[in-house]
């Protein structure tokens, strides 16, 4: 039996510790005799984000964006809206980190006493992401059910990538993710003095993850307007569309061509400016689309390579195999 | 000569949901001859001091109390079913809500309750209705506040300001909802090598008595007290096959006019249980015999 201890956190639980509150699970005692050891249920480190996709088929969604444009918070909203049902097609079906998401949805709950929902920062502790998981069962098919794994990641990690394909390339996760979400913050687009920084930066890092071959051809790019309550608000409804417009034809020009699904999408996971809005406001289209596209879910073509002069059985094996298929 | 068929029950759920209660009260309806129940006593054996005091406390109105962490009763009775002879040897391990509890806040599971999973042919999942913890958002909060007061919904529309300073109170992980701690109860419980499915599960909800008044089901009264549990068992309903009951084991409460109306009931007649196929409400044995079948 192993015991619970430091050595068994991955690096970024210290930091959503740091950042949010303290962790009651950082408190636990060693297990005694007679005791068998459960999961933590802490977010998932790299190699056990790995293991569990190597385990069973696995929807990565990698959720990018500078610090504090609403990842987390997304993510949380995610779980949130299970709380209280299904949501559209999807129900629950299971979470092997579900003290991770009750700790990180902390801050907007009654028991936190704060007066306004807030979401602890993700703080930034090297290239280690971590993760979330939920299984969801699609509801319009028996025995459907879709293990997810979500990113969750500090702002920085992403700014560094952003300034160098070189870090980009850190990012390894990136390589099997099945949907990338980058946030264009509209919190920061109604402040003329941040706007055309944050689209500039959504834009570099779109760029550098591309430039450096991070992002899977088959990947589902959507670009969210997070915090889109802020453009609801916003009187002069004519120049928000104005400059939504502008900025999807900007990003459309420069990355259409390379990425084979590309979109857009808006989305409030908790609206605070416009009371209109409820609660994750265009997150459930956003879930309908990870349940509903999924890459991984194609022929994964393993016809042997049509030239090879090795000499490896398997080699020969494929140099026969194409003879007799007409494909060398 | 056959054997008696055995069958395991594990008794799940958190503290204070009314286990202990439905085992006194069971204790009770298989002794006695005033009102039928579908499974009798057959005979008595081995020790009984741990549920003939529950069922006294029962009968004179008085709380069971509560199981401590560290004990961990073995109930076992020699049944039979009134309408025939086919004989059961029903065991339950009355392990204490605070042990569940604990397998939620310090991720440690007793290796006694490893047996008992092994050994066991099916469970009852208990909840109290005056014991659910929802998980309450910050805004419904405000929406419910701006329902009393005008004021407050004036405030609330104004645009938010700068995030809060944080003088928030730490998340306590034991003060997780209750919807989020029984899915990982059962999640626990699938993962261990001794599980078998499927495995019968039948969802007591006690003190029906408290629910009754609204005149719901007891399965629509889970989907909609605890959405996220009923979502899972849903999710996996070959893993868990289940049937949801209403249970008042006590038959009210202990005070008041309740316990001036009881007091006029015969003992048995208190109990009273509700569910799809109960043929006889104040049958507390039907829940076991779903899980028998």
């Amino acid at each position: 039996m192993a015991s619970i201890g430091p050595e068994n956190k991955s690096p970024g639980q210290t930091a959503i510790a740091a950042a949010a509150t303290p962790v009651t699970l950082e408190k636990l005692p060693t297990v005694v005799p007679g005791f068998y050891q459960l999961p933590l249920g802490t977010a998932l480190n790299e190699s056990q984000a790995q293991s569990m996709a190597a385990d069973r088929a696995v929807r990565l969604i990698v959720t990018a964006g500078a610090v504090d444009c609403g990842k987390t918070t997304l993510l949380t909203t995610v779980y949130e809206l299970f709380q209280s049902g299904p949501v559209r097609n999807a129900q629950f079906a299971g979470c092997e980190t579900l003290p991770a998401f009750e700790q990180r949805c902390h801050l907007s709950r009654a028991d936190s006493e704060n007066d306004k929902a807030d979401t602890g920062r993700t703080v930034y502790d090297g290239p280690r992401p971590e993760y979330l998981h939920l299984k969801l069962h699609n509801t319009a098919e028996e025995d459907s059910h879709t293990d997810f794994l979500f990113t969750d990641v500090s702002g920085e990690m992403f700014e560094y990538a952003r300034n160098s394909p070189d870090e980009c390339k850190r990012l390894t996760f990136l390589l099997r993710a099945s949907h990338l979400v980058v946030f264009l913050d509209c919190e920061k687009a109604v402040q003329p003095d941040r706007r055309w920084g944050m689209v500039q930066d959504a834009k570099s890092l779109l760029q550098s993850c591309l430039d450096s071959n991070m992002i899977p051809k088959e990947c589902y790019v959507t670009v969210v307007w997070a915090k889109t309550d802020y453009f609801k608000a916003d009187k002069n409804t004519q120049a928000v569309e104005q400059f939504v417009a502008g900025v999807e034809r900007d990003f459309t020009a420069r990355f259409g061509s390379r990425l084979k699904h590309f979109k857009f999408h808006s989305a409030a996971a908790r609206p605070t400016r416009f009371p209109n809005l409820k609660m994750g406001f265009g997150v459930k289209e956003l879930l309908a689309d990870w349940v509903a596209h999924w890459p991984q879910d194609r022929s994964l073509q393993l016809e042997p390579p049509a030239e090879n002069n090795g000499e490896r059985e398997s080699e020969k094996f494929a140099q026969r195999h194409n003879a007799l298929s007409g494909n060398a | 000569m056959t054997a008696t068929p055995a069958h395991n029950f594990l008794l799940i759920g958190l503290p204070s949901t009314g286990k202990t209660s439905f085992l006194a009260a069971l204790w009770y309806a298989i002794q006695q001859s005033e009102s039928p129940t579908g499974l009798v006593l057959k005979r008595l054996e081995g020790d009984n001091a741990y549920p003939n005091k529950i069922r006294d406390a029962w009968l004179a109105f008085k709380p069971v109390g509560r199981n401590p962490t560290d004990s961990e009763s073995f109930v076992s009775m020699r049944l039979k079913r009134s309408s025939g002879d086919e004989e059961a040897h029903l065991t339950f391990p009355d392990v204490s809500g605070e042990s569940f509890k604990q397998q939620w806040t310090s991720r440690q599971l007793p290796a006694s309750y490893e047996k008992c999973l092994r050994e066991a042919n099916g469970g009852i999942l208990f909840i109290h209705p005056d014991s659910i913890k929802h998980p309450l958002r910050i805004e419904e909060v405000d929406d419910l506040a701006a329902l009393i007061d005008d004021g407050v919904a004036d405030e609330l529309a104004t645009p938010a300001g700068p995030p809060p300073v944080a003088s928030h109170v730490p998340w306590d992980i034991e003060k997780a909802s209750t919807q989020v701690q029984l899915v990982e109860l059962l999640q626990f419980m699938m993962a261990r090598p001794a599980f078998r499915r499927p495995f019968r599960l039948a969802i007591a909800v006690s003190a029906w008595d408290l629910v009754a008044p609204s005149k719901i089901r007891p399965e629509d009264w889970v989907a909609r007290e605890l959405p996220l549990l009923r979502q899972f068992l849903s999710a996996h309903r070959k893993t868990f096959e289940v049937a949801f009951y209403g249970v008042s084991a006590q038959g009210g409460k202990y005070e008041g006019e309740d316990k001036k109306v009881m007091e006029t009931k015969l003992p048995a007649t208190r109990i009273e249980v509700v569910g799809e196929g109960v043929t006889n409400k104040h049958d507390i044995t039907e829940p076991l015999l779903w899980l028998m079948r």
